[in-house]
């Protein structure tokens, strides 16, 4: 725990033991390609693996879209590993009720030492089932401090099922984000307005449906999990993009709406300003109910937890700790000014081996997030992962509305996490 | 573009080989990168006077996956070779293949392909071990040609068949193909003879029949290949044939 203009900039912090406390997670891999309209994924991993996943995709409703193929030492010392991937698909198929349009196919973190030939597999299951699409997906934790841990491979391998399009439609897609914004979003609502569509993997219930993504002129990446995929989006289908992940910082978002205007060449800002008018309302009626109540952030929670630290203090809210396991770089020019200005809040890493020791339980903090409502044990937590549904100034609103009532309400820190989905 | 794999058993001379060969090459006039696939990291080490360079791995200990750039990987030799080596785990501890396929993997996203522009990739790849990470460079996007360095001892025939037989399996994916053999003479009786004879079951050609000759232990001495310490050697010669051979027998792919 170090005031955050003392803390160590390298973090994450050296390796060391971790302590994963059981409000620690997102939504996961298997969730997310699950958003993938007629999609099956197989997951060719160790016994244990795959009876955590199944677990996993009971508690989040996607149990009858998953499969397993169990592997054993033999198979890896084999080597007939990859034979036994290309027919476990051929019974698969005889096995599920109808094809699916995809398979992903999962290999856990022992695929990583084995140099597996996925190419190759892929090939043969290309010209065995020409109708389906088949990807290789990752579910190496391992992988995590690399450029392409499995949530960004994950969004590579979704995004890059698209081909490219020769329609081009008015439309600007959601990137990033893991469900569809409400339509009251003001994203939504303004861009309709100019008489653009905003689509969502998640709007798709089919996988045709789901095509026409390819249509979108323009892609919005409201986290960075999303970023590479938006990038190779550019890259192979000609979709440009603009990086504006979730930001509950009014001024942030007009400068959002400034670049957005620009690329559709209609003004988004002048229509905006009463939302903005309203935002800033927001912020001062929640400061006015929860006066100096320390606040405590939550990264799982907040995709810029820093630079909403900052918000809320320059707004006069008593911002007392950040839980963070770092300071990713589009958070550092937020940190540096919160670093110089408001140099006595705390940085928490939350995965730090100290965490398990609870130094902060029983302190009544306003916690955005449970994985601080875990470690402080505070019955005035925010219900929020990973900002979702949240964007712009509704959003904003949104936030102010949910912290007011999580400090007015009485929190169940453990209904939350397993409502989640985490424990497994 | 060529991209050639040079694979054998440990000891051979594959690393002495293929750096003769990217300065042969250099000298004619070729891009050439040479990437040294063997957890010891010494393959380029007559190309750069002797002197180690930092591997991937290495790099990727000090800095961090996400820190390192090509610059830090990448060496450009006096004789105008790039110069890559891919490292390994500490002896004894972790996984080398892994090691490799880290290495290969983290070359293309730094792009230093794109910073060479090669015209010759030449990976030097220890051959004794053929898991997954070892046969990478034979793989889709990677190697298109293999050549084996063999003497006409036992042991090293045997790695040579184990090589060939891992290389037509792959050659079935359309993959690289086995290109022939390198004989690097241990002065062992009828050598080119024995040599021969293993050929007839494991099949391929000898491209080149490499004497061996005191001169390479000199240039080494110096920290060079002989191509740079001894230019007009007999054996500078038999190396520059040698890459002119294998000009003629590798595809140049766009």
């Amino acid at each position: 725990m170090s005031k955050c203009s003392m803390i160590n900039l390298s973090c994450p912090a050296e390796p060391s033991l971790h302590y994963v406390s059981p409000a620690h997670g997102g939504w996961g891999v298997v969730r997310i390609a699950a958003l993938v309209p007629e999609s099956h994924q197989l997951f060719v991993c160790p016994f244990a693996c795959g009876r955590h996943g199944a677990l996993g995709g009971e508690q989040n409703g996607i149990k009858d879209r998953i499969s397993y193929l169990f592997i054993t030492e033999s198979d890896i010392v084999s080597g007939d590993f990859e034979q036994l991937i290309i027919d476990s698909v051929d019974e698969l198929f005889e096995a599920l009720p109808k094809i699916p349009k995809v398979l992903f196919i999962f290999t856990s973190c022992l695929d990583d030492l084995l140099g597996t030939d996925h190419e190759a597999i892929l090939a043969e299951l290309d010209r065995k089932f020409p109708h389906v699409k088949f990807r290789h997906c990752t579910m190496n934790p391992i992988s995590l401090d690399t450029s392409y841990p499995p949530g960004v491979t994950i969004e590579m391998n979704m995004y890059g099922l698209l081909g490219r399009s020769g329609v081009k439609r008015k439309q600007i897609n959601i990137l990033g984000s893991n469900v569809s914004f409400d339509a009251e979003c003001d994203l939504k609502t303004l861009l309709r307005e100019k008489g653009w569509s905003v689509s969502h993997i998640s709007d798709h219930d089919s996988f045709e449906s789901f095509k026409t993504m390819s249509e979108a002129r323009l892609n919005i990446v409201t986290a960075p999990i999303a970023l590479k995929s938006a990038q190779q989006m550019e890259r192979e289908l000609g979709i440009p993009y603009i990086a504006s992940y979730v930001n509950h910082t009014p001024k942030a978002v007009e400068n959002f709406y400034e670049e957005l205007s620009e690329f559709i060449e209609e003004d988004l800002v002048a229509p905006s300003k009463g939302y903005h008018i309203k935002a800033e309302e927001k912020l001062a009626w929640a400061r006015s109910v929860i006066g100096d109540q320390p606040i405590a952030i939550d990264f799982q929670a907040i995709i810029k937890p820093f630079s909403l630290a900052l918000t809320l203090s320059e707004h006069g809210f008593n911002v007392g700790m950040i839980a963070s396991d770092g300071v990713p770089s589009h958070e550092r020019a937020a940190f540096d000014v919160l670093a110089k200005k408001y140099p006595d809040i705390l940085v928490e890493n939350p995965l730090a081996h100290e965490a398990v020791t609870f130094p902060f339980e029983g302190e009544q903090y306003l916690c955005i997030g449970f994985d601080c409502g875990y470690m402080t044990g505070s019955d005035k937590v925010v219900n929020i992962m990973e900002d979702e549904g949240l964007y712009g100034y509704i959003g904003i609103c949104r936030l102010m509305d949910m912290l007011v009532e999580a400090y007015t309400g009485k929190a169940n820190v453990q209904e939350m996490i397993k409502e989640a989905g985490l424990i497994i | 573009m060529r991209r050639i794999a040079i694979y054998g058993k440990g000891g051979i001379g594959k690393s002495t080989t293929a750096s003769n060969l990217s300065a042969a090459f250099s000298a004619l006039g070729y891009s050439v990168l040479q990437i040294g696939c063997d957890p010891k990291a010494d393959s380029t080490k007559n190309l750069t006077e002797g002197k180690r360079i930092n591997s991937v791995l290495d790099a990727i200990r000090e800095k961090g996956e996400d820190n390192i750039t090509a610059e830090d990987v990448l060496f450009h030799s006096p004789s105008g070779v790039w110069c890559v080596e891919a490292g390994g785990p500490t002896p004894g501890i972790g996984c080398a293949g892994r090691g490799i396929i880290t290495a290969l993997e983290k070359l293309e996203e730094l792009g230093a392909y794109d910073i060479c522009k090669p015209d010759i990739i030449l990976y030097d790849v220890l051959g004794d071990v053929v898991c997954g990470g070892f046969a990478m460079p034979i793989r889709g996007g990677y190697a298109k040609n293999v050549f084996i360095v063999t003497s006409g001892e036992m042991m090293s025939l045997y790695a040579a068949s184990n090589i060939a037989s891992a290389v037509r399996n792959f050659g079935k994916r359309g993959y690289a193909s086995y290109s022939g053999v390198i004989l690097n003479s241990r002065n062992v009786p009828d050598e080119v003879k024995t040599v021969q004879k293993a050929l007839d079951e494991i099949g391929g050609n000898i491209v080149s029949v490499i004497p061996r000759d005191s001169a390479v232990q000199e240039a080494e001495n110096q920290g060079k290949t002989v191509i740079e310490a001894l230019p007009h050697s007999k054996m500078a010669s038999c190396y520059r044939e040698l890459a002119e051979r294998m000009i003629k027998l590798t595809e140049d792919e766009q």
